[in-house]
This record gives C-alpha cells, structure tokens and sequence, in this order.
C-alpha cells in the first residue's frame, strides 16, 4: 500500500484529498506548514510527497529544497501542486527537483489522482 | 484747459483794455466763447469725460475769430499783439497740419482784407508791413509743420511703446498668474537645459525655490529615475528626446527624491520650444505628482488578485467535496442526489471560469498581461488540447480530429523549413481551448475539425465545426467584451460574453489577427494566426 503525504496548508483541500486518495487505499499523511512537512517526511517515510508551494512558516520551495538535501528523502517522488502558474516558478520547481509540476487551477481532482499513480509508476 | 484759461484770461485783459471792444456782436461771441471754455474745462476737469471735439473745435475756433476782433481793435495790422498770432500758428501745426494751415492761411487772409481791401487807398507802408509778415507766416508755418510732424511722430512712436510696455507686462503677469495657479508643476529650460521658469507647484513639489532652481541645470534639481531606479537624467532626459524629435513625449513611470528626501512619482510630459525658424531654443516641462494614484493602482491589483485567489480556494474546495460525494469508492447517494450535484459541479465549474475570466480581464485591461514567447510546434499544442478535451466531445457524440497539412507557401510544398511558431504557449494554448470548447458546445451532431496551415509569415489555425453557425449581424460583435448571441439555441449553453474577447486579446497581445466565417445553421470556421518563428 503506498504511502502519500499531503503537504497543504488549506483544510479543505487537505480533507479532500486525503478523502480521495483514502478511497483509492493509500496510506495519507498530512502535514499543514513547512516545518511540519520536514518531520513527518522524516518520520514516515512516505512514498510520494503532495507538496503546496505558499504556506506559512517555511515555503514549499524550501521544503523542496531541504529534502532533496535530507538522506532519508532525497529519491522520495515529489509532486508539487501550488497556485502560482508563472513559467519561472514551473522552472524553479524542477530545478530543485520536483518530478512533476502542478497548477491547482489547471488539474482536477481525478488528474492529480492519475498523476500520483503515473510518478510513482516511474522507475 | 490751462490753455483755454489762459486764453480766456488775456481776452478778459483787454476787453477791459480797449472800450471800444463793448460792442453787441462782441459781446455776444465773447460770451459764448467764455460758456462753451468753461463748459469744456468742467467736462474734462470735473466729470472726467472725454469732450465733444465738435464742441472743442468750434471753442478754438472761436478763439480765432475773437482774436482777430482783437487784432482789429488793437491797431490790425499795427496791433502791437500781432506776434501772439505766431504762436498761435506754431501751435495749430503741433496740433495738426489741417488747423495750422488753416490759422496761417486765415491769418494772411485777414491781413491782405485789412491792409489791402478796408484800408483804400492801398498805402505803400502798409504793403511794406504786409508783405514781411506774409512771408514771416509763411516761412513759420513751413517750419511748424516739419517740425510738428516730426514731434507728432515722436510723441505717438512713444505712446505706442508704452502701450506696448503695458501690454507685455500685463501678458506677463497673466502667465505667471496661470502658472502660479496651476497644480501642475511646470518648468521651462534654455538650449544648455538650465532652468529658466520654475512655478509655485513645481517648488512645492521639488522642494526648491525658483530663485535657487533658475539658472541651474534640470538633472540637478529634479534627479529623474525610472522604474527600475536607474538615472535617466543624463541617458535617457526625455526633453532631450523631445527635442531630437520634435515632438511631445510623455512619460509616466518616473520617480524622483525631493528636497525633503521624499520619492514622489511623476508623470511628465515635455515639449521643445521653438524660435520662428523652427530652431528648437529651449523646452517646456509639465509635471504631476502620482504617488498616490500608483499607490491606489496597487492596491487595486493586490485587491484583485486576493479576491480571485480568495474565491478561487473556496471553489476548489466546493470541487473537491462535489467530486467526493459522487464518488461511488467514497459515498453512498442515490441517483437522484447524483443528478443534482451532477448540475452544482457544472455551475461551480462556470463560476471558477468566470473568475478567471474576470482576472483576466482586468490585467488585459491594465496593459499588464505577461508574454514569456517561446518558439514552438503548433502540432504538440493542438493535438495536446484535442487530447484534453477527446472527453467532452465524445460525451455529446463529436468527432474531434486534427488535420495537419504539410508546410506549404502559396501552394507550394516546402520542404526543410521549420513549423515552430513563436508565441506564448499558454496563451497559445488558452486560445486553442476556448476556440475549440466553444465549437463542442454550439454543436449537437458532427465534427469539429482543427486544422493548421502556414505561410511565408504565419501559422494559420482554423477549428471548423458543424454547429449552429453565426448570423452575419452577429459576426461583427462577437469578439467584443460582454457580447452575447441572443437567440433560444445558445441560451441553452450560457457564458459571459468574454470568452472570445480574452481569446482575441490573446491573439492580439502575441502579434496575430482572428476571425470568423460562418453562416446560419451550416457551421463556423474560427481562423487565428501566429507568427512563424523566424529559424
């Protein structure tokens, strides 16, 4: 059963998605700022980590950036999913190494859904 | 009137002089000339009114005749008072060249009467008496008139400078009134830039004096900076630019630190000042403080761009809730509950469009649309969005295709050219989504079939569809904001009316045109172009 962490500061959204992906029998996690993120990243061990880009304490860029340097989750998938659809956030996104890159206006619920399976189907 | 007084005066002299001159006809002009002087002093003197010159007229020539009578009582042409007549001609010609000559010619017409005509036999001592004095008038009448022209001039040449001084100094003080009072600031400068005018708003706003900044060149008191803070005093001053080309510029994005080292923003326009042989001598500056207009301006975009996201989180919310319950994995509803929240996700769906629609708008309408153009295949977009929206087609029973022709310019085949175009691909793609959602929605059975074609310039994209089709009265407004096809065929479908004026902006904003050909009930062929990358 792979293990999800969703990293959302909203808690709609985080009841939402843990919803979803509950249904679809993954183990979810959720963590509501950077800092918690970073713990629980640690401490769970999570298969693929949902990340949110603006929120309160650490942003997610910086989250992002702190994994990819922590041991325990350097190879961890990662998919971002935030608000800001500028090309250059996109770029930064994957330079500090996101698998994939996602604009919340731009995906539905079942899109993520698919993309979660489609990254962690990757080698 | 110290003149007609003193006329006066001398004929009250001798009137009580000589006896002989208490004659009634006398009397009567004598009292007639003293009414109409004193009448005229009181006009002038008193009331402050310009005279009847018929009136002052007619006065001076009573003056003469009254002298003459005088003349004639004194002794005619022995009359020891004969020399005042000179004075009297040398006058008339300062007066005008027409009374002079008319009091010289009286005065030799009275003479040649009294020597020649009333005194018979004509006596040859009065001849001798006669003839130098006609030539002492005549030769004082030549020089009075010369030299009365001459002073006339002069005196005239005079008054009109001064009227002219007048004038200029009340032009003058109506300029610096309009500027003094103007909220504007305003400066002008000379050729070299030195500051020769500097109003009452332009020392508030600068925090100079126009006695401190006149003289001194413009970059030293105002210290320009554009947006990104750079100096564009001595680069980029925009009188200079103005004056290199001739004409006006404006430039609104402008800041400067003040005296008091406050940063005020300006918006300036300049204008070259020229001579009348069109050399450019100088320039004028208009400028005005917008600081709180671009505060306001933030504020309204910050405002903006809150609300949207503010909204737009709750709609993803209402999304994802709908998306739960009718999950069948997550919860139990009966078909009928299904049905309506069927019907609220489509709604919550329309709502998210708007919002972004309404977000879009307002940064097409403020100029602030980013564009990060990047060359790309036209192909990958369109078969990436009929790849997205397959679905929806295939819901209502549409075949969505992509026809792709080969690179071809004006019907020849061209073979190793590039098909990149050049454009913003999310725009690009923006476009391609709302033309082609648009033409699923207008049809009921058929096809829609995208298609691209490319010229010398240009890559062509055309989204035809079987639908409804477009009345040509429609045609002419569909690309404008909040127009709306009215008729029982599209009320079904719905929309904002901003749908293809966003996607025309797009086109727009990325160097293409677009348009569209249809007719009523036979389907429409939305065409837009984008500009071929240059290889």
């Amino acid at each position: 059963m792979p293990k999800i962490l969703l990293v959302e500061d909203d808690v709609a959204l985080r009841d939402i998605y843990s919803a979803r992906f509950g249904a679809e029998s993954y183990t979810v996690s959720v963590a509501s700022d950077g800092e918690e993120a970073l713990s629980v990243a640690v401490k769970d061990k999570p298969d693929i980590i949902l990340l949110d880009i603006m929120m309160p304490k650490i942003s997610g860029f910086d989250v992002l950036d702190i994994l990819r340097a922590t041991p325990e989750t350097k190879v961890t998938k990662i998919i971002v999913m935030s608000a800001l659809s500028q090309p250059s956030d996109i770029e930064k996104g994957k330079m500090l190494g996101a698998d994939e890159y996602l604009v919340k206006s731009q995906v539905t619920l079942s899109e993520v859904v698919d993309k979660v399976k489609e990254v962690l189907g990757r080698n | 009137m110290v003149g007609g007084l003193v006329v006066i005066f001398t004929y009250t002299l001798i009137y009580f002089a000589y006896p002989e001159s208490d004659s009634t006809p006398y009397l009567i002009i004598y009292i007639v000339t003293l009414a109409l002087t004193l009448y005229n002093i009181a006009l002038a003197g008193i009331f402050k009114k310009n005279s009847n010159r018929l009136f002052l007229r007619t006065e001076v020539a009573l003056y003469g005749i009254i002298g003459f009578l005088f003349l004639d009582l004194t002794g005619g042409i022995g009359s020891p008072y004969l020399f005042i007549v000179y004075f009297a001609i040398v006058f008339a010609f300062l007066n005008s060249r027409i009374s002079g000559y008319l009091t010289a010619g009286s005065t030799v017409f009275y003479l040649i009467f009294i020597s020649l005509i009333e005194n018979q036999p004509i006596s040859v001592n009065n001849v001798k008496i006669v003839i130098p004095q006609i030539v002492g008038i005549g030769f004082a009448s030549v020089i009075s008139s010369y030299y009365g022209g001459f002073l006339k001039n002069t005196l005239s040449e005079k008054s009109q400078m001064q009227g002219m001084v007048q004038k200029l100094t009340a032009d003058k003080s109506k300029d610096d009134a309009i500027l003094s009072c103007m909220a504007d600031g305003v400066y002008a400068v000379d050729e070299d830039r030195k500051i020769i005018i500097f109003n009452k708003a332009a020392e508030d706003l600068t925090g100079w004096k126009a006695e401190d900044a006149i003289g001194l060149n413009c970059s030293t008191v105002m210290k320009l900076k554009d947006d990104q803070d750079l100096n564009i005093c001595e680069k980029s001053c925009p009188m200079l630019i103005s004056w290199s080309s001739g004409e006006s510029v404006v430039k609104n994005d402008m800041c400067f630190i003040n005296k008091y080292k406050k940063t005020i923003q300006v918006s300036g326009s300049y204008a070259p000042i020229k001579n009348l042989s069109g050399n450019t001598t100088g320039g004028l500056c208009v400028f005005r403080d917008v600081t709180k207009q671009k505060q306001l301006e933030r504020q309204k975009d910050e405002f903006i761009s809150t609300a949207s996201h503010e909204m737009r989180t709750p709609l993803t919310a209402m999304e994802g809730y709908i998306d739960l319950a009718t999950n069948p994995k997550i919860a139990k509803i009966d078909e009928k509950a299904k049905e309506y929240l069927d019907k609220a996700h489509s709604q919550v769906l329309g709502m998210s469009r708007l919002m972004k629609d309404l977000l879009n708008i307002s940064k097409i309408e403020e100029g602030k649309f980013e564009l990060s153009k990047q060359s790309f295949e036209i192909k990958d977009l369109i078969s990436s969005v009929i790849e997205t929206l397959n679905k929806m087609a295939t819901e209502k029973g549409l075949k969505l295709k992509f026809n792709e022709s080969n690179i071809s310019f004006a019907g020849k085949k061209a073979i190793g050219v590039s098909t990149k175009i050049m454009a913003d691909p999310d725009k690009a793609r923006e476009v391609l989504n709302n033309l082609t959602e648009n033409a699923i929605k207008y049809t009921k059975e058929g096809h829609i079939e995208v298609s691209v074609t490319y010229d010398q310039d240009f890559a062509t994209i055309c989204v035809a569809d079987t639908g409804i089709g477009i009345s040509p009265d429609d045609q002419k407004h569909i690309f404008q904001k909040f127009y709306q096809v009215a008729d029982y065929e599209t009320r079904e479908v719905g929309g904002t009316g901003l749908g293809l004026y966003i996607t025309r902006s797009m086109v727009e904003m990325n160097g293409g045109k677009i348009w569209v050909e249809s007719k009523k009930g036979q389907g429409s062929k939305f065409f837009f172009t984008i500009p071929r990358s240059i290889d």
